[in-house]
Order: structure tokens, then sequence, then C-alpha cells
């Protein structure tokens, strides 16, 4: 009796087993080695989640190529640079989205888990660390993208519409986002910077402007965990930054106006950073 | 090791196969049975090995000095009561020394007296109420000399230990368990078949409804401050399913894995949500606590027999170590008391044992009068609720406030609870449906063709995968 139990039990396991495994060999299958960007001669690569997406016009910021995408935490981030990086590499230099919201769990905890197509580039090490913090959820994921194509998301995202003020109404009475960083993020965040600087690319990291930044999250907590962990980076830091009410999408995002008047602003401050560093750097 | 967990994957088909291969030998069995129960005890902090082995020695050789003493009934009394008060020193030690320290401390300090109070820095273990209720059972079980004590200490440590119900119950009695760890045991498919199901049942609860629900909730019970009556509401009714989710989706992992290895054990959760009074639902929730409560506290005070200020205090004493048993924590007691209370109505007026049956028995829809009955049972049981889940009584009483005020009229912030309220539908209509079933996936006679069952199983294995939400662990480990 026990070894029916057993073959029936090998039965019906069988298919829950077997599909994930003919997913996870199409996803190895699919994997390049490497990726290079579309264009070879644009050397400022973006990275990040929708701040950046939405917020630099790769188009008007000369020489760079955006490929951030909504909510891609750092653990995409990394996967993507990784690929990247491991064939013939065109960049040098990184700007990467850093904002309170990357930081911390709460709300952005989705985008930690996300599951898209960039999958296939995470590798072994990567996945374990995902499986480790969510198996049940990495399993069910596994099914989920059956029928799409493996591909690279990301790209500059202009946003038409301003609600900002229907987005603000809508966190009236609520408590400020504590900005505690999430673990999971600050590992990745920290292995990029190590990737960065094995693979000789300079590294700065971009808080693109937010509407009233201060009144919707502890920027103290946030600013300690760029202190602590991260002081010789440069950081573009602009949330704090006063643009009109019609550049903002919603609180955290500027629309397709901001992006074109943010994005000249910061290809101008940019440049003079570098060059500044480089000044410094001979001295 | 949690049940939830990588580990739990491997390590169960691993022992129940070696556990099936040793079947020619109980003693074997009992062994491994207590090696991988170690095993999986050990695997959250191996330190805490030492002090259940210690509970499990002190109980098993009491048992022992019990039956040399057999005729003296004073000394047993002597030894019974010892080894009683050494598991409730170990308890209390770990469990409420802090509590009780800063009370007292509270109290003399607002008396003038500022006492140098002692506080101890110790990890709870984890479980420990329930194997500690597990060896009271036992030592006041050979003394009432309702069981022969065990001189086999390797079934007396594999009854303490028994890895599915260890640290979150159900609470078994040594009447129960002891004698099947004491006899061979063979493989029963039905059985086991039975407890696959149960298992994926509960999986089900913990992993869609309880981890699903655990998000909102946790968000709105930390933002109470700021949110409406109605998300309040919300939140309270999203609690109620997450701890029944929680706690009874553990029960029926423990109870179906424990029937993988041909073990009974007692059922703890009998759809207490269809309760038409207070009454039944301590009838159906959390039943071996609330038995042990019965059968070692209050029948001895005294029980309902007797003058009503003697049942009164009988009732409230037993309501109110419920709640203390839940944790150092104001909030347990007088959830406690609020049972209590709810309760003594219906005892007083002899209409606590009114509803025994199964709600709307031979019928698929309740009449008026049962919906109302239930949903109002409900109601109190939720605001209880409230109570036992916030951080102390201050955030209870301004919970409550503000979801009873004027707010509660108004639409409440709902984003983010989809997946739950699906898993809760699908939940109370599963529920509903096999509701004078052992356990709600007892489908096997029900539906006779092989192909609906498994398609059954097999919607429930990927709405776990699919709809899974973020691991949490199970509410009544800290107890």
């Amino acid at each position: 009796m026990i070894c029916k139990f057993i073959k029936k039990g090998i039965v019906f396991i069988l298919p829950l087993t077997i599909l994930p495994a003919i997913i996870g060999l199409g996803y190895y299958l699919h994997r390049p080695d490497s990726l290079s960007l579309p264009d070879a001669s644009r050397k400022i690569l973006i990275l990040g989640d929708s701040h950046t997406e939405c917020g630099i016009n790769d188009s008007l910021f000369s020489n760079s190529f955006n490929f951030s995408e909504s909510s891609e935490s750092y653990l995409f981030c990394y996967a993507k640079l990784q690929m990247l990086t491991s064939g013939q590499k065109t960049f040098d230099t990184l700007l990467l989205s850093v904002n309170p919201r990357s930081l911390s769990a709460g709300t952005h905890i989705p985008g930690v888990y996300k599951f898209n197509s960039t999958l296939c580039l995470l590798d072994w090490s990567t996945l374990q660390d995902y499986l480790d913090e969510m198996p049940l959820y990495m399993a069910g994921r596994l099914l989920r993208p059956f029928w799409q194509e493996p591909c690279l998301e990301g790209g500059f995202l202009g946003l038409p519409d301003c609600k900002l003020a229907k987005d603000i109404a809508s966190r009236q009475g609520k408590d400020k986002n504590s900005c505690i960083t999430y673990p999971l993020q600050l590992t990745y965040l920290q292995k990029i910077v190590r990737l960065c600087e094995e693979k000789n690319i300079r590294l700065y990291f971009v808080n693109v402007p937010m509407y009233n930044a201060g009144h919707y999250f502890n920027m103290d907590n946030f600013y300690q965990c760029i202190d602590t962990n991260f002081r010789e980076i440069p950081f573009l830091d602009y949330g704090d930054m006063l643009l009109p009410d019609s550049c903002f999408m919603d609180a955290g995002h500027l629309n397709r106006r901001g992006a074109e008047i943010f994005s000249r602003i910061l290809e101008r401050d940019f440049h003079e950073k570098r060059e500044m560093m480089a000044d410094n750097s001979l001295k | 090791m949690l049940f939830n967990s990588i580990e739990f994957l491997f390590f169960l088909p691993l022992v129940f196969c070696c556990y099936w291969m040793l079947s020619g030998s109980r003693q074997w069995q009992n062994l491994f049975v207590v090696a991988a129960s170690y095993l999986f005890y050990g695997w959250w902090d191996w330190r805490f090995l030492l002090l259940i082995a210690f509970t499990s020695f002190c109980s098993y050789w009491s048992g022992i000095l019990l039956q040399k003493n057999d005729g003296n009934r004073r000394v047993q009394k002597w030894i019974s009561a010892g080894n009683i008060s050494l598991n409730l020193f170990i308890l209390g030690l770990f469990k409420y020394f802090n509590f009780f320290s800063e009370n007292l401390a509270a109290l003399f300090s607002s008396l003038g007296y500022e006492p140098d109070w002692v506080m101890l820095d110790v990890l709870l273990p984890v479980g420990i109420s329930f194997y500690t209720f597990q060896a009271l059972s036992y030592t006041i079980d050979v003394y009432r000399k309702k069981i022969s004590p065990t001189c086999d200490i390797v079934t007396f440590f594999a009854y303490i230990s028994f890895f599915p119900q260890l640290v979150a119950g159900p609470i078994e009695r040594a009447t129960n368990l002891l004698p099947q760890f004491a006899k061979p045991r063979s493989f029963d498919y039905g059985k086991a078949m039975d407890g696959m199901r149960q298992i994926l049942w509960g999986f089900f609860k913990k992993v869609v409804v309880a981890d699903n629900c655990a998000v909102a909730v946790t968000v709105i019970f930390n933002h109470y401050t700021h949110e409406s009556g109605s998300t309040l509401l919300l939140g309270a009714v999203l609690f109620t399913f997450q701890i029944y989710g929680d706690f009874s989706g553990y029960s029926d992992i423990a109870i179906g894995t424990a029937r993988l290895f041909g073990i009974d054990l007692m059922k703890n959760f009998h759809f207490p949500y269809f309760s038409r009074d207070i009454a039944e639902f301590w009838r159906r929730w959390h039943i071996s606590l609330n038995t042990w409560f019965r059968d070692y506290v209050y029948i001895p005070l005294g029980g309902s027999r007797g003058k009503k200020g003697m049942v009164f205090r009988n009732t409230m004493v037993i309501f109110l170590l419920s709640g203390l048993w839940h944790g150092a924590n104001w909030t347990f007691i007088v959830w406690g008391a609020y049972h209590a209370f709810l309760f003594l109505p219906l005892l007083l007026l002899g209409k606590n044992r009114k509803y025994r049956d199964t709600v709307a028995r031979g019928r698929f829809w309740p009449n008026g009068k049962e919906v109302l009955q239930m949903g109002v049972t409900f109601g109190l049981v939720m605001t209880g609720w409230v109570i036992f889940r916030a951080e102390n009584m201050t955030q209870a009483i301004a919970y409550l406030r503000r979801m009873f005020s004027a707010s509660l009229f108004s639409w409440p912030h709902w984003e983010g609870c989809g997946i739950a309220a699906g898993g809760i539908l699908i939940l109370l209509l599963v529920e509903w449906i096999q509701r004078d079933k052992e356990h709600a996936l007892a489908i096997d006679r029900q539906i006779r063709s092989q192909g609906v069952r498994w398609s059954i199983y097999y919607v429930l294995v990927l709405l776990i995968l699919m709809f899974g939400g973020e691991s949490v662990d199970f509410i009544y480990f800290q107890f």
C-alpha cells in the first residue's frame, strides 16, 4: 500500500515539477551570454526604477541610453548590468536611480520580487537569493511567464498626464513612508557598486525630483543610509528641487514636460560634476 | 523549521520514507521520530533542545516515581505537584517573568518605591506553552490513574516532541497520543491520502488566505490613526480571517502530517466562524486548549456545579488563564476577560449548550435567524480579535473607538486586498459546503471520480503557488 501511495504521489507531483523544469530550461536556452546597448556610441547608461524611467529623456540627454523600468529593484538592475558588462562593454558611465522609495521596503516590495522576463538574466546565486526570500512566490511566478518571450525591458517613458492634485489628496492623512532600508535592496545596490569598480565604470547616483518629498518620506533615514554605505559615490540629488506643479504626473514622478526640463538640467550638472571630479583627480 | 519552507519540502518525504522502512520495529520507529523531531525543532535554535529534553525527562521521571509510590497518595501528590511546579516555573521564567517583573515594578513605582528590578534577557523558546501543557497532562493523568505511566523513555520523548504538533499544537493528551506510540503502527493508505488532503487545505488557508490578509492587516494596524472607521473594520475582518487561516491552517497541516505517520491527533478547529453563539464558538475554536483548561482547571475547581458565584469565578479563571496562555501582555488578558463576559450570560442562563449540532443541518442555505446569529457572533469575535492583535490596550481602545466612529459608513481603502478577499470567499464557500465533515477537503466519499478530485487538488496547488502571499511566520509560534 505504501508503494501505491508513493507512486500516486509521484504521478501527482510530476506535472508540477516537469512544467517549471521545462520553463527553466526554456529560460536557460534563451539566456543570452551577454547583451549590448543598441547604440554603441552612447557612453552613459541610465538604470533604475520609474523615477529615472519617467524622469530622464535620453533623446535630450546627449550620449545617454535610458534602460530603466518601473519598479525595477536593484536585483534586476544588477542582473542587467552584469549582462551588459560581460561582453563588449560600450559605455563607461552609469547613472543609477536612488531615491527614498527605491531603498525602502513598504510599497516597493513588489518591485523587489518583480518577476519580469529579465529573470533569464539572473545568475544562479541571485536566483538562490530570490528563492530564499520567497520560495512559493518564486515557484508561482515560474508558471506565469510561460507564454512570454524572454526579452529585456526598459526605456524612457514620457507620461503625458498631470494628476498631482488627485494624488496629493489621496495621500492626505497618511503617515510618512519611514524609508527603512530593505536588506535585499541594499545588498544588490552594494553589488552594483562593486561591479562598477571591477569593470571600471563611473557610477553616479541620481535622485530625480519629487513633489515635496520630505512631506511623504522620512528623508533622514534615506540620507543616513546613503551616508553610511555610499559616501564615496557622487550623488546628483534633486529630491528637493523646485519645479512647477505642471511638471509632475504625481507626487513621485515627473511627466513628459518635467522630464524635458529635468533632463537638460541633469545633463548640464552631470558634465559640470564630471569635469570638477576630473580636475580634482588631476590635482 | 517552518511547514512553509523549502527545508520542510525535503524533510517530510525523507522522514516519511525512513519511518515506514522501520515499520518492523516500533522501538526504532519511535527513536527515529524523536531524532527527526529534535532536528525539526533544533532547526530554530539547537539550545532549545536542552530545555525540551529536560522537560521531557522530568515528566518521564515523575511518572516512574508515581508508579513506584503507588498506594501512597500523599507522596504521589507531592511528586506530581513538584513536576507541575517545575514545568510551570520554566514556562513562567521564559514567558512571563519580564511581564510580571515590569508590572510589579510599575506598581511599586506608583507607591513611591523605586525598586532595582531584575529583567531577563532570554529568547522565548518556540512552542514552549504547547509542549509544557502536554507534559503537564501526562503527570496529571498518571496521578489521576487515567493512564499507566510508561517505562519506555523513547516512547515518552516521542509523545512530547512529535514534530507535526510540537510547536503549535494541537495540545495532545497523554491518554490519546501515548498509547498510539506504544503500539505497532501499520501504513493505512486511506488515512495517509486523507492526511495529504488535509495538508493541502491547511496550506491554502495559511499561504493564500492568512499570508495575503497579513499584508493588509499590518498596514492598517500600523496606520490606524489615519484610517477611516470602515478601513479599520476591514482590517479587523481581515485579521479575523488571518488568525483563523494561520492557526487552523497550521493545525490542518499538523494533523494531516501526523496521519501520514499513522498517528491520529485531536481536532483543533471545527469551522468556528459558523457558530451561532459564543459558547458554540468556543467549542469549535482551539479545541485542544479549551478542553485542556476544562479538564485540568475548570472541572477540578468545581465546574458549573455549585453556586452562581463559584461558576462565575471558575469561568473567569479559565478565560483569563486562556488569555494569559497566549502571551505576557494585558491585551491577551483583557481578550480573555472579554470572552468570559460574553460567555457567562449563556452559562448562567443554561443556554451554553443550545447549539451542539451543525448549523443548517440538512439544508444548503441557512435561514434568516441563523444568518443573523452567525453575523452577530462573528462581529463579537472580531471585536475581540482587535484587542488580541493590538500592541497594547491604548492602541486597542483607540482602534475600536475610531472603528466605531461616524467614518464607519465611508468607503474603505481596500486596494491590495483583492487576493485576500478572493481567498476568503473560497475558504468560506468550501468550508460551508463541508461544514459537517471532519475537515474541509474530506471529499473522497462525495466525489467518486478521481479525475475531478485531482483537478480540485491541482487548482488548489496552483492557487497556492500563484497567489501565495509573502511568507509570514505562524502567529501561534510566539505562544
